[in-house]
């Protein structure tokens, strides 16, 4: 092995941090090498030296800072909850108030369940194989959202329990689902404004019994004639017309897909602006494919191919995305630019998520290494626009794996 | 992965023996002593402050850290378990502090600089630390740790000033043990190019 390996492991092994078999390597290399026992020493001294020379000398500012802390205790009682100095924001607020809207939302959520309205309509849904998986996906996420603590480790566990029912579905319109579902519980994360979904879906449905628009209606014979979710996805977008190579394109597209969804089910808009990035470069054969039990090949395709593409749509969209930060000195922001900002965090968020699956999926290690490679440098940005996506499927990932570790173990 | 985390942290809170002077202090604090809330400041504040000072690099705002951590800690005082120790318990609250502050001055740079490291507010307050340091050595030293960039900086003081093990670091700053291991081993690099002469 190269010098260097050992090099880097010096610092671990200083702390006694290297795993058994790494540390008897590094050992027994650094007991026959000079460079390395220096290089140790130095290690060493360096953390006496600051052992020795960090300590604060004693000063009046340590009283003067004690009676000041106590000042401020004064006007504070063990019970009282206090706002912490600088902590406070107006997001802070913004939160309460999200967490006042979404308790609404969900007793207008139940309310309007119990009023049973457009029963009849929902029961002919229900025979249609792709709307009946949808209110099944729909359920899930509802379902997740109204976990009031909406902490992080619970949307992990559900979003394992979203991926798995949807795999266990194994219908069609599981597999889109299952594409999206990471994104809702996302959105759920970031505010809780997904929860209207379910509602308005069944507003909507009842909307298009009782005056179903031109286009409602073609659509709806297509989902009839067509119970792949995914080719009716294509077939909207030969509705919404031109490709989406460049974002300028993609921008008209998504403006003409929201017309029409005006007239659609709410809820199908969001799913079909979610396969549309993807859409240009997928090849047609490969959702069926997918569809047949979910192929672990064509299924880790379908993901590599995700991260092309979007690979692909991020450069287009980052030369905007720099003449954006140089405008973004100026006061007022210019709407189409501040969109590209959006895209540009939204396609990162569909790689992050699809080498999350490449990850789990591939047994290839250099593949592996890449996607973790990929998701821990964007974890370690401190860029908690992107970040926090890349962390939560990093972590994703490691559940996954001591998941799988943990099942391993047990059968042995 | 937030209750996670605080499982992983309430982890680092260790048992201690015998009923302590500091058992008492907190005793009585949960009894509605305030002063005895007092002495526990003055027997933490300066451990406290080295290792909120090794965090966000700046005098002004550890001083703010220190007294929200004080004050916080006061507050929920009534959940603290007597027989633990009490400076981890403080600790964990003033690096949460810490972080969000690190966490919200990351949030303000540009897209561009994603990839970077962004935020180090330069510490135009060093002659106030300076005060603080009666030797020409801890200045240097001091100055050294600063001049690091803030992700090696928050790692070597985590590591250094707490001693806290890599996984700990890892779970903390929710990055995976090996980036710990690798930023530790380039924080160390660059401190040793830094002070080389002083060994």
């Amino acid at each position: 092995m190269e010098h260097q390996f050992y090099i880097d492991r010096l610092s671990a092994y200083f702390d006694n941090e290297l795993k058994n078999e790494e540390f008897v390597i590094v050992k027994e290399h650094i007991d026959s090498c000079d460079e390395c026992q220096k290089r140790l020493a130095e290690l060493e001294k360096l953390e006496n030296l600051f052992t020795d020379n960090s300590e604060l000398s004693e000063s009046e500012y340590w009283e003067q800072s004690a009676q000041k802390i106590e000042a401020s205790l004064d006007a504070q009682t063990p019970t009282e909850i206090i706002p912490i100095k600088k902590t406070k924001s107006s997001l802070s607020l913004w939160w309460k108030l999200t967490g006042v809207a979404a308790s609404l939302v969900l007793v207008a959520i139940f309310a309007f369940e119990q009023k049973d309205v457009g029963d009849e309509l929902l029961m002919e849904e229900k025979n249609n194989s792709p709307i009946e998986n949808r209110s099944a996906s729909v359920q899930i996420a509802k379902d997740t959202i109204t976990d009031e603590e909406l902490s992080l480790g619970n949307i992990v566990a559900d979003a394992d329990d979203m991926i798995e029912t949807a795999l266990e579905l194994n219908q069609p319109i599981a597999q889109p689902s299952q594409v999206i579902t990471p994104k809702k519980k996302t959105r759920s994360k970031k505010q809780v404004a997904s929860k209207p979904q379910p509602v308005k879906l069944e507003k909507e449905k009842v909307k298009t019994q009782q005056a179903p628009p031109v286009i409602a209606e073609i659509v709806e014979e297509k989902i009839i004639e067509e119970p792949a979710p995914v080719k009716l996805r294509t077939l909207e977008f030969q509705n919404g017309g031109g490709t989406i190579a460049t974002s300028d394109n993609y921008i008209k597209l998504d403006q003409t897909s929201k017309v029409q969804s005006d007239n659609l089910v709410e809820d199908e808009s969001e799913s079909v602006a979610t396969t549309q990035i993807f859409s240009n470069t997928f090849d047609s054969t490969l959702p069926n494919k997918l569809q047949d039990g979910f192929g672990k090949t064509a299924e880790l395709e379908y993901w590599r191919r995700r991260v092309a593409t979007n690979n692909d749509l991020l450069k287009a969209r980052k030369k905007n995305t720099v003449q954006y930060s140089k405008s973004s000195k100026s006061t007022t922001r210019q709407r189409g630019k501040s969109t590209n900002r959006i895209d540009v965090e939204f396609t990162y968020k569909q790689i992050f998520e699809a080498y999350y699956h490449i990850a789990i999926l591939t047994n290839a290690s250099f593949e592996v290494k890449q996607a973790v490679d990929f998701l821990t440098m964007h974890a370690d940005s401190l860029t908690t626009t992107y970040s926090s996506n890349a962390l939560y499927y990093l972590q994703l990932y490691q559940n996954e794996m001591n998941r799988q570790e943990n099942k391993k173990n047990q059968e042995e | 992965m937030r209750k996670n985390l605080e499982d992983s942290q309430s982890s680092n809170v260790t048992p201690t023996g015998s009923k302590s002077e500091e058992q008492k202090l907190i005793e009585s604090v949960q009894n509605g002593n305030k002063t005895a809330f007092g002495k526990l400041i003055r027997i933490h504040q300066k451990r406290l402050f080295r290792f909120i000072y090794g965090l966000v690099n700046s005098f002004d705002i550890t001083e703010d850290i220190v007294q929200d951590t004080f004050v916080k800690a006061y507050q929920k005082i009534e959940t603290f378990r007597t027989g633990y120790a009490f400076y981890p318990w403080l600790a964990t609250i003033a690096r949460n502090l810490a972080y969000n502050f690190i966490q919200r001055e990351q949030k303000k740079e540009s897209l561009d600089k994603m990839t970077e490291v962004g935020f180090d507010p330069q510490s135009t307050d060093i002659s106030a630390l300076d005060n603080l340091l009666d030797d020409e050595n801890k200045k240097r030293l001091y100055k050294a740790i600063g001049a690091l960039p803030v992700k090696y900086r928050v790692v070597f003081t985590l590591r250094h000033f707490e001693k806290m093990d890599y996984s700990e670091i890892a779970s903390f700053l929710k990055i995976p043990p090996g980036t710990v291991d690798s930023r530790l081993f380039r924080a160390r690099q660059m401190l040793l190019g830094a002070v080389k002469d002083l060994l």
